[in-house]
């Protein structure tokens, strides 16, 4: 019961500058349900990738059974017995179901000419045990979502794995196929298969793993069983965001991790925070109280220095004439949305408000598919979008820009070939007035100073930070009065996020409601003025930020336990 | 082969006869590519008063092909501008841009026909036809497949391109035609500018020049480039995405229908005339750079240079092996085009 079935040391793996897997020692025992979490970008399924052979490691070890296989095939490894899925299902789709178990390739080149009886009966007993053998003559394309997932799970287990990795098995799944996948797996495990799962969604790494590892910025953060490493204090910080520069303990604990990969992960963004900080002194000198659970909620850092822009900007930006009544301008109703056969968004209604509102969710929650929906960029399967009273659920993006509702994707949208004050005119694609065009150009780059000496570079030479500006700068020329932020400071710098809320407020002070998708929850609790929390694609929780204090509920809310 | 040339020397419409005979292909259709390799052989052998044997030839004859291999890259530049357009914009391979060039020739017969009056007001009309044509195209097929994969749409176009010129085929028939129009030529220092083709690359400068500014200098002309740039970004700042695209397909339509339009000016035409030119248009937008215009002349001129200059001094169809050996060495070296891509730098 003890005996590690998969181990690895010192595991590493690189993309570039960027290090994906930092020395990973990660040791699984047999038989057992382990299950790997953390948030996004943390290296999970490159660990994956790297432990099946699909990516060569450029450092460390892995031991499969206490046989070094590093650097073997993925092939080799699969027919060594450590077996794997995707976390986007790809069966044979021209096949039926029983023809895809058929066609895994169990053993040597004579199991690709006949296909012997036993293969057909352990196909047979799969298909029942996995509760889809009523499909078994269809066609794999044809089965629905979470059908594909337990055939993919089929497919792997015609290996005879002693150990499967599964990366998100439950990832668009409705809750009873959930649980009846994590039923499925706690049977085979039972039968003597161990199984290492990534898993996005607590409840399931609550229900099912009897260990969990924790990983943060490629390195292993903790390990343990699932109370233990819920309630550690640096898992939280790891998904709610660190609040290390408050917290001395916390940032001798993980401020080494933290410090050392995240500008390498932004790539030239430090080079554009240097310069950042040198053009707006003002962000970032007041430090926030936030560290602790109370949320001090927008009037805090930075709002004395940009209210004075704030004062000389309204004029233009807000062409609209927005100005702020209290009322929702953008409201969705009982929004269902999603891609494919697959439900992301499941019922839900929210509305911008005067001020900042910030739609917070552990990944794969559906909130970038919910301000999707609200922009028209994905259309809504059901309830209805309105905007001023006016039903918009129909209307394509670019109608809800000349209505005053607009959209930075989290990729900042930005047009890398076209030069910066391109970018910044195509931001006023809407405006008609010339005039009016102008004058909103100019307030940018005074809003933006830093822009000015770049106005003829493209738009793809800027830094990650002042491509940020950009994207913001050219958001500002539509003259919104509704802007959806797609986690605007992803990708970028710890020390810009103090600026990419600055800027936030500004858009505020303009006179526009701003919705804001933000990972990095403590800092984001400090501009809300109204939060919502997702998770599974529905509602959790919506209030105010004084009704989130205590923190223990965030988590719980934030992980989406019950 | 010099002699095959040589032989029908004296008459202008001599390049589909003389490339009939040589391709084998009984009443084939002209050859464009070749045809315009006959005629700098024609002038060559005006201008030695039939020199044969491997001789270096006299300034004057090197002069003379340095004005065909410009005058005929022009012409190709022409013909990729529409094509890398609405590649460059819509990822859209448009298969029927030789098509719609055919229509737009057949375009400049019938009004030419019809109102008796020069061709060179048959092209604007050409033009204005063939940017409705497109915009009906795009509508009608392209549109409600825009975000399928990219060979859906390939399959479209190539669709497109056979209902187009058998439609053509149809009402005209596949004889070639020609619009009996006898411009001549300049002679600068016994170099010989045919001006048929003259006018065709000056229209070909002016559009070049005309597509950069609207694309370069108005709002619909950045709308359209940053579109290409990023479709998604584009529609967050109001740009309505489907009806760019729908403009950038009529435009790409009216240059193809510029290009058709012209050819008639030197030389005679057949409704599968468009696929040879659209041969070597794939081949040019891909050397220049896909969605690049600037890319599209240096493609154009390259290809033309090696086709002349090629047929001139290797033997037979030599250059086009040359021509698509410049292609493989291209995408081996540089597989984003000579121009394409160089913003990433």
């Amino acid at each position: 019961m003890t005996r590690p079935i998969l181990e690895t040391d010192g595991l590493t793996k690189r993309f570039g500058s960027l290090v994906a897997n930092d020395k990973l020692s990660v040791t699984v025992e047999e038989d057992t349900i382990h299950g790997v979490m953390g948030p996004n970008g943390s290296g999970k399924s490159t660990f994956f990738n790297t432990v099946t052979g699909f990516y060569r490691p450029d450092g460390g070890t892995v031991r499969f059974d206490g046989e070094d296989v590093t650097g073997w095939k993925p092939d080799e490894i699969a027919r060594r017995g450590l077996a794997r899925t995707f976390q986007i299902p790809s069966p044979f789709e021209d096949l039926t179901v029983k023809e895809n178990m058929l066609a895994v390739f169990t053993g040597g080149i004579r199991s690709g000419v006949r296909i012997s009886e036993e293969k057909r009966a352990r196909a047979d007993e799969l298909l029942e045990l996995l509760e889809i053998d009523h499909v078994a003559d269809q066609e794999a394309g044809g089965v629905s979502g979470g059908q594909e997932k337990l055939l993919e799970l089929g497919r792997i287990l015609m290996l005879e794995p002693a150990c499967v990795m599964l990366d998100e098995p439950t990832a668009g799944v409705n809750p009873s196929l959930r649980n009846r996948l994590l039923d499925h797996l706690e049977t085979l495990n039972d039968r003597g298969t161990t199984f290492v799962i990534i898993e996005h969604d607590m409840r399931v790494i609550a229900d099912v793993c009897d260990r969990v590892t924790v990983f943060n910025q490629g390195q292993v953060l903790v390990e343990g069983d699932f109370e233990s490493v819920t309630s550690d204090e640096r898992v939280r910080d790891a998904y709610l965001g660190g609040a290390a520069e408050h917290d001395a303990s916390l940032e001798t604990l993980i401020g080494e991790g933290s410090n050392a990969s995240t500008p390498e992960g932004t790539g030239d963004a430090d080079t554009g925070a240097t310069a950042a900080a040198g053009a707006t002194p003002d962000a970032g000198t007041e430090p926030t109280p936030s560290a602790g659970g109370g949320a001090v909620p927008a009037d805090g850092a930075g709002e004395a220095a940009g209210s004075a822009a704030a004062a000389s900007t309204a004029s233009a930006l807000s062409g609209i004439g927005a100005e702020p009544d209290g009322e929702p301008w953008l409201v969705g109703e009982d929004l269902v949305s999603g891609y494919g056969n697959h439900r992301v968004v499941d019922g839900v209604s929210m509305e911008s408000r005067d001020g900042v509102t910030c739609v917070f969710g552990p990944n794969g929650s559906g909130k970038s598919t919910l301000l999707k929906t609200l922009a028209g960029v994905v259309p809504a399967w059901e309830g209805r979008v309105t905007h001023r009273g006016v039903d918009v659920t129909h209307n394509r993006p670019a109608e809800n820009v000349h209505r005053g509702i607009t959209m930075l994707p989290q990729d900042g949208g930005i047009f890398g070939d076209l030069t910066v004050r391109e970018n910044l005119l195509l931001g006023g694609y809407t405006v008609d007035d010339g005039a009016v065009r102008e004058e909103r150009f100019d307030e940018v780059l005074s809003s933006f100073p830093e822009l000015e000496g770049k106005l003829d570079e493209r738009g793809r030479s800027l830094s990650g930070g002042q491509q940020m500006m950009l994207s913001y700068g050219r958001a500002m020329m539509t003259g919104a009065e509704v802007y959806l932020l797609d986690e605007p400071s992803s990708g970028l710098a710890p020390s810009l996020i103090d600026q990419v809320f600055e800027m936030t407020r500004r858009l505020v002070e303009s006179g526009a409601q701003v919705v804001l998708i933000e990972q990095n929850v403590r800092e984001a609790l400090r501009i809300a003025d109204y939060v919502y929390i997702l998770a599974q694609g529905q509602l959790q929780f919506e209030g105010t930020p004084d009704d989130l204090t205590d923190e223990d509920d965030l988590v719980e809310l934030y992980l989406g336990l019950d | 082969m010099r002699s095959s040339f040589l032989s029908d020397a004296c008459c202008r419409e001599a390049p589909a006869v003389a490339l009939g005979g040589v391709s084998g292909a009984p009443a084939g259709p002209a050859d464009a590519l070749g045809g315009l390799a006959a005629l700098a052989g024609t002038f060559d052998a005006l201008g030695t008063h039939a020199v044969l044997g491997l001789s270096l030839p006299s300034p004057t004859i090197f002069a003379q092909y340095f004005v065909f291999a410009v005058l005929l890259g022009g012409i190709y530049g022409l013909v990729a501008l529409g094509l890398t357009m609405i590649f460059g914009v819509m990822d859209v391979i448009n298969f029927a841009h030789g098509a719609l060039m055919v229509v737009a020739m057949y375009a400049v017969l019938v009004f030419s026909d019809a109102t008796g009056l020069s061709p060179f007001f048959a092209i604007p009309f050409a033009v204005v036809l063939l940017f409705v044509l497109g915009v009906v195209v795009y509508r009608s097929t392209i549109a409600p497949i825009i975000d399928a994969p990219q060979e859906n749409q390939l399959i479209v176009t190539f669709g497109v391109l056979l209902i187009l010129v058998s439609g053509v085929e149809m009402v005209f028939g596949s004889d070639p035609q020609q619009l009996g129009l006898d411009l001549g030529s300049l002679n600068i220092a016994g170099v010989f500018v045919p001006q048929g083709q003259l006018y065709a690359l000056v229209i070909a400068l002016v559009a070049l020049a005309g597509t950069w500014l609207f694309l370069q200098r108005t709002m619909l002309g950045r709308a359209i480039r940053g579109t290409a740039d990023n479709r998604d970004g584009a529609q967050y700042v109001g740009i309505d995405v489907p009806r760019i695209d729908a403009l950038t397909f009529g435009i790409g339509a009216a240059l193809a229908g510029l290009a058709g339009g012209v050819i008639p000016l030197f030389q005679s035409f057949t409704p599968a005339l468009g696929d040879q030119y659209l041969i070597n248009a794939f081949v040019v937008v891909v050397l220049g750079g896909l969605g690049s215009f600037p890319g599209a002349f240096v493609g154009g001129l390259i290809i033309g240079f090696i086709q002349v200059f090629g047929s001139a001094y290797l033997g037979g169809s030599t250059y086009q092996i040359v021509i698509f050996m410049a292609f493989i060495l291209v995408l081996l070296v540089k597989p984003e085009g000579l121009l394409g891509g160089s913003a990433d730098e």
